[in-house]
């Protein structure tokens, strides 16, 4: 299971007039990333856990816990998808690597 | 499992018990055997060889008229890891009972028999690898769909 998330996202856009492409670090955001997830897993911590004893029964407490490694998941998963689209209007491009 | 069969066999010779048991036994022993072989062959399943689902949509030329003016739809072109596909399959471990129970009387309906919140890596691999065989193509006047994984 790969647990490492895009280094490079490009993206590219053009209109009729205008465009832009851009090839952005994502990897270099992943320390700010990281130390945010951090600081928000410590404060959420009680309310968590309040909501996980709060919605045990009903069966929402699967998203709290599941949820941010899923997510994670997913978006290491992200790597090597490419979407093109190019229309009447335009062009759209990313791709992450 | 052999072992098992003449120990119940040579049971029922010496009177031990009765046809009976033997036959519930015998059928329990068997059960078994073919339960350890379905989860041997479920984990000797071969993971997809293919990486990546592609779909592609190329709208043919001078299609499209101007009440459908499918031309100016333009083309698409997306590749999708199949690593994403598994892990956003994944999500549906995140239901809800209750959620999960209508979408999955809802698929049943449809005839797809899965339980979407127990989704395994064994039954997404064959889902994937099912998937890695076969190839969507659709012609229309329009434009060419194009699904495949490679």
């Amino acid at each position: 299971m790969n647990w490492v998330p895009p280094f490079l996202m490009k993206l590219r856009i053009k209109g009729r007039d205008h465009g832009f492409a851009i090839w952005l670090p994502i990897f270099l955001l992943w320390p700010i990333v990281l130390a945010f997830l951090l600081a928000a897993f410590l404060v959420m911590l009680p309310f968590a856990i309040a909501g996980i004893l709060f919605s045990w029964e009903t069966g929402w407490w699967r998203p709290l816990i599941l949820g941010p490694p899923a997510v994670l998941r997913v978006c290491a998963a992200l790597r090597g998808l490419t979407v093109d689209a190019e229309g009447r209007d335009g062009h759209f491009e990313v791709i992450f690597r | 499992m052999a072992e098992e069969q003449k120990r119940i066999l040579q049971m029922l010779a010496e009177g031990k018990i009765t046809v009976d048991e033997a036959s519930r036994l015998l059928y329990l022993v068997g059960a078994r055997a073919e339960e350890t072989a379905g989860t041997a062959e479920a984990t000797k399943t071969p993971r997809t060889q293919a990486k990546f689902l592609y779909v592609k949509v190329e709208p043919k030329e001078g299609a499209g008229n101007a009440e459908h003016p499918w031309r100016d739809h333009g083309r698409v072109n997306v590749r999708v890891p199949l690593a994403l596909v598994r892990a956003g399959m994944k999500l549906t471990a995140l239901m809800p009972p209750h959620v999960a129970e209508d979408v999955n009387r809802a698929m049943k309906e449809k005839g797809v028999g899965l339980d979407v919140r127990n989704l395994k890596d064994e039954d997404i691999d064959r889902l994937l690898a099912a998937l890695g065989e076969s190839e969507i193509a659709v012609d229309s006047d329009e434009a060419t769909i194009l699904v495949h994984a490679e």
